[in-house]
C-alpha cells in the first residue's frame, strides 16, 4: 500500500481510530493489533513475502533469546554469526542472486569459458533491505550487550512490521524503538498535530515536487543521446531534487504517521542540500542508514582511529558497500564509491574532528559557495544512480559535458519545475533556520489553516494515481 | 483526542465543501477546448449520418492513428471516428455509441491493450471531465461499478479545476489551435493537426512484470456489445491497436494473454496483434499516437483487411 494512495487514505484513519478507542484497553491488545495492521500494509503487494517477514522475526526472536541465555563467548559468536548468515544470506539470494550469477559468467566469458546461464526469476521483496537491517540491528545490539533481548513475540514482531517504516525506514535501532512498544501509549495531541504537519508535507514533496519531477527526469535519461548538454544538466538537477523530495517526503509521512500511534521514529534527513561539504551531507542525507553502516561496519572495521590509509579504506569500503546495499547495478557501486572518494580531502585535513562541536548551520558568501559546490558534486554522482547502467551513465556525462552544455535546454518544462523548486527550497531554508516568526505557533490559526488547504489542494491537483517511491525498489 | 478529532472533522468538512465547489461551481475552460470538447461535435456526425455507417470505437490511438477519408473513398461508405482518448473508458466509449447504432452499420472497435489489465477500463479523470465538464447527460450511460472506479478521482479533478481557475479569469483568451484542441478534427472525427509536425520524444510504454490479470468485465462487455449489434443488424469488428516496437516488446506478454483470451471467447481481432506493430519512427510524440506516415500505413493496412474479410 503506498501512502500517496486511495486505498491508505481509507486505511489510515480507520487504523487510527481503532487503535485508540477499540485496542486502547491494553498495550498487548496495542501492539497486536499494529501486528496485525503492519501485515496487512505489507501484504497489499504480495501476501506471500509476509512468510519471509515473519521467518526473520522469528528467527532473530530466538537468537535474541539464545545469546542472552548464554555467557560462552564460542557459542555467542555462532548464534550471531547465524544471524548474519541467515540475515545477510537473504537479502543476498532476493537482491543479488542474479547480480552475481551474470557477473560469474560474464567473467569467464571474458577468459573465453562459455557457461550456460541459470538466473532464476526472483522478485524482490519490497522493502527486504529495510527490515532486515533493523532486524540484524537488534541481534547484533544483543551480541554486544548494549541491550536486553524482549521475551515478548508481539511486541518484537510489531517493532519488525510497525506499518510507518517497514518498507523503506528509516532504519530504527532496536534500542530506540523496540522500549516504545513495552510501555502503553497514550494519545498525545501535540505530537499528533505535529505527525499531520509532517504527513501533509510529506506529501507534498512527494506529489507535487517529486512526481512533477520524474515525468521530466525520465524523459531526460530516456532520450540522453539526442538532448543538449544543458538539458542533460537540468536533469541531473531535476533527479537530484525528485529523490530529496521523494525519500524526504516519505521518511516525513513515515514519521508522522507513527506520531500519530504515539511512536518517535529517528530523523531521517536534516536539509542535506544545505551542507557546505560531503562530509556534512552525509551526516544529513538518509541518516538511519548512514548510521547503521557507521555503528555496524565503519566502526567494527576501525572507523579512523588507525593510520590515514586505513581509514580512508574503511570509508572506501563502507561508502561501496552503502551503494550495494541499495541495488545490485555496478551503477550504485560507482555511485557509493565516488561519494567515499569525495570525503578523502576532508579525511585528510581531518574535518570530521574539527567540526564535531561547531555550529554548522552559520551562512556567509563563503558558506553558500560551498552548499553549491557540494550539491553539483551530489548532483553529478546521482547521475549514476539514475542510470539504467554503467556505460548509459557515462555517455550521459560525456554529452552534458559537450559544447551543448552553453544552450539553451530543450523539454525543461522550467516553467513549472522552478517554481515548484524554489517554493521548496524557500521554505526549507526559513525552516532550516528556525525563523521563529515562521513557526506553526507563531502563525495565527486562520492563516495556518489556509496554508494547509492549499498545500492540501496541491496535493490533490498534481495527484497520479500509482507513483511509487524511488527507495521502494531497494 | 476530543479536540483534535473535532479539528480533524472541521477541517475535512471545509475541504470537502471546498472541493464541491470546484466539482459543481467551476467551469474548466482548459478541458471544454481540449479533444474531450470534441464529444458533442462527433455525436452531431453520428446523429446526421443515418446510412449503413462505419463506426471507428476507440482511444486516442484511434484518433491520432487513422485517415478515414481515405477508408470512405475505398470503401464508400461514411466513417466516423469516435476516437478521442482511452482515459474515458471502453465501458463508456461502448455505452454511449449504442443509441447510433442502427441497421446495417459496422463498428470497428480498437481497444487498447491497457483497458483489458487496469482500471483504464472503467474510466480515468478524462471521463469525470466529459461527465461533469462537457456532457453532463451521458451521467446516465455510467454504472454504480463505474461510479465506485470513479469516485477516487473526483478530489483530484476539483483540485485541478481550482489550481488553474485562478490563471484562467487572469488569463481570458480562447486557446488557440493545437495538438490537443477540439478542433483539431475534421470532419470524420480524425485528429489531423500533428500530421505536418515533427515527431517528439516520448516514454515506450513500461515492460510487463508478467503479473497483469485481465478484467475479465472486458470480456462481457465486449460479448454483450456483440449480441446486442447483432440484435441491432450491424457488425462488430475488433482490431488490435496500432503500437510502437519497443512498447509491443516490452509488452508482449500481456499482448498475448489478451489475444489468447478474446480467442477462447470467440472475438478474435481481424488480424493478429504484432501485424500492428510498427516502426518507432512512425510514432508522433506517444507510443499510440502516429505520425502522418504511421497514419497513411495503418489505414491502409486496415483497408486491406477490411477488404480481405469481405471477400472471404
Amino acid at each position: 500500500m503506498l501512502f500517496n494512495s486511495f486505498e491508505f487514505a481509507i486505511f489510515l484513519p480507520i487504523v487510527f481510530l481503532l487503535y485508540w478507542f477499540v485496542f486502547n484497553k491494553s498495550i498487548k491488545l496495542q501492539n497486536l493489533f499494529l501486528l496485525i495492521v503492519g501485515y496487512i500494509f505489507y501484504g497489499w503487494w504480495d501476501w506471500r513475502f509476509l512468510f519471509l517477514i515473519a521467518f526473520s522475526t522469528l528467527f532473530d526472536f530466538t537468537i535474541g533469546i539464545q545469546l542472552n541465555k548464554t555467557n560462552h563467548t564460542q557459542k555467542r559468536k555462532w548464534l550471531f554469526i547465524a544471524s548474519c548468515i541467515v540475515n545477510i544470506g537473504l537479502l543476498g539470494f532476493f537482491k543479488y542472486f542474479n547480480f552475481f550469477i551474470d557477473n560469474f559468467i560474464l567473467a569467464f566469458q571474458s577468459i573465453g569459458y562459455q557457461i550456460s546461464p541459470t538466473t532464476l526469476k526472483i522478485i524482490l521483496p519490497v522493502g527486504i533491505s529495510f527490515y532486515t537491517f533493523q532486524s540484524l540491528s537488534y541481534t547484533t545490539d544483543i551480541y554486544r550487550k548494549k541491550m536486553q533481548p524482549t521475551t515478548n513475540l508481539i511486541s518484537f514482531a510489531a517493532f519488525i512490521s510497525f506499518f510507518p517504516q517497514l518498507v523503506a525506514g528509516p532504519i530504527e535501532r532496536a534500542y530506540h524503538l523496540l522500549p516504545q512498544f513495552y510501555n502503553k501509549r497514550y494519545f498525545d495531541k501535540e505530537l499528533a498535530i505535529i505527525g499531520m504537519r509532517q504527513i501533509l508535507w510529506g506529501l507534498f514533496k512527494k506529489i507535487v515536487i517529486a512526481d512533477t519531477l520524474s515525468g521530466y527526469v525520465d524523459q531526460i535519461f530516456a532520450s540522453y543521446d539526442t538532448l543538449p548538454g544543458s538539458t542533460l544538466a537540468l536533469g541531473s538537477i531535476y533527479f537530484a531534487v525528485q529523490i530529496y523530495c521523494d525519500f524526504s517526503g516519505y521518511s516525513s509521512i513515515a514519521i508522522g504517521t507513527a506520531k500519530l500511534f504515539g511512536f518517535e521514529l529517528m530523523q531521517n534527513f536534516n536539509y542535506p542540500y544545505f551542507s557546505t561539504n560531503v562530509t556534512q551531507f552525509w551526516r544529513r542525507w538518509h541518516i538511519s542508514l548512514t548510521s547503521w553502516f557507521r555503528d555496524y561496519v565503519y566502526i567494527p572495521l576501525g572507523g579512523n582511529k588507525g593510520t590515514l590509509s586505513k581509514t580512508i579504506f574503511n570509508t572506501l569500503f563502507v561508502f561501496t558497500l552503502s551503494g550495494f546495499w541499495h541495488g545490485a547495478n555496478w551503477t550504485f557501486i560507482i555511485w557509493g564509491l565516488l561519494n567515499g572518494l569525495y570525503l578523502i580531502p576532508n579525511l585528510i585535513v581531518g574535518y570530521n574532528k574539527k567540526t564535531k562541536a561547531s555550529n554548522e548551520n552559520t551562512i556567509n558568501v563563503y558558506a553558500f559557495i560551498n552548499m553549491l559546490v557540494t550539491f553539483s558534486l551530489i548532483t553529478f554522482t546521482w547521475i549514476f544512480f539514475r542510470s539504467a547502467n554503467v556505460s548509459q551513465a557515462f555517455n550521459y556525462i560525456s554529452n552534458l559535458f559537450s559544447k551543448s552544455l552553453f544552450t539553451y535546454p530543450v523539454q525543461h518544462g522550467m516553467a513549472m519545475t522552478f517554481p515548484l523548486i524554489t517554493i521548496l527550497f524557500t521554505i526549507e531554508w526559513f525552516r532550516y533556520f528556525n525563523i521563529k516568526a515562521l513557526q506553526p505557533k507563531n502563525i495565527p490559526v486562520f492563516l495556518r489553516w489556509i496554508i494547509y488547504l492549499i498545500l492540501i489542494i496541491g496535493c490533490l491537483a498534481f495527484f497520479k494515481q500509482n507513483q511509487s517511491f524511488i527507495y521502494f525498489q531497494f | 483526542m476530543k479536540s483534535f478529532l473535532s479539528k480533524i472533522i472541521k477541517f475535512s468538512f471545509l475541504v470537502v465543501i471546498i472541493l464541491w465547489i470546484g466539482i459543481v461551481f467551476i467551469p474548466d475552460k482548459s478541458v471544454q477546448s481540449s479533444i474531450l470538447g470534441a464529444y458533442p461535435t462527433k455525436h452531431e456526425f453520428l446523429k446526421q449520418t443515418k446510412t449503413k455507417k462505419i463506426i471507428l470505437l476507440g482511444g486516442s490511438n484511434l484518433s491520432f492513428g487513422i485517415n478515414s477519408k481515405q477508408i470512405e473513398k475505398v470503401l464508400k461508405k461514411p466513417v466516423i471516428n469516435m476516437g478521442i482518448h482511452a482515459g474515458v473508458g471502453l465501458e463508456f466509449m461502448i455505452n454511449d455509441i449504442k443509441s447510433y447504432i442502427s441497421e446495417g452499420d459496422t463498428v470497428i472497435l480498437v481497444p487498447e491493450y491497457e483497458h483489458f489489465y487496469t482500471n483504464n477500463f472503467y474510466g480515468e479523470m478524462e471521463l469525470i471531465s466529459v461527465l461533469f465538464d462537457i456532457e453532463p447527460q451521458s451521467k446516465k450511460l455510467i454504472n454504480r461499478e463505474q461510479w465506485y472506479h470513479l469516485i477516487q478521482y473526483l478530489p483530484t479533478y476539483s483540485a485541478k479545476k481550482i489550481k488553474s481557475y485562478i490563471p484562467s479569469i487572469l488569463n481570458n483568451k480562447e486557446e488557440s489551435l493545437s495538438i490537443y484542441h477540439k478542433n483539431s478534427f475534421n470532419e470524420n472525427g480524425d485528429a489531423y493537426f500533428h500530421w505536418s509536425l515533427r515527431n517528439q520524444n516520448y516514454l515506450p510504454a513500461i515492460k510487463n512484470t508478467g503479473n497483469e490479470k485481465i478484467n475479465k468485465d472486458v470480456i462481457y462487455l465486449i460479448l454483450n456489445f456483440k449480441h446486442y449489434l447483432k440484435n441491432q443488424n450491424a457488425t462488430l469488428l475488433i482490431f488490435p491497436p496500432v503500437i510502437d516496437k519497443t512498447s509491443y516488446n516490452n509488452q508482449e506478454i500481456i499482448i498475448n494473454k489478451i489475444n489468447d483470451e478474446l480467442t477462447k471467447n470467440h472475438i478474435n481481432f481481424v488480424s493478429e496483434p504484432i501485424k500492428y506493430r510498427y516502426s518507432d519512427t512512425l510514432f508522433f510524440n506517444s507510443y499510440y499516437h502516429l505520425n502522418k506516415m504511421g497514419v497513411d500505413k495503418r489505414t491502409q493496412q486496415l483497408i486491406n483487411d477490411l477488404l480481405n474479410l469481405k471477400s472471404e
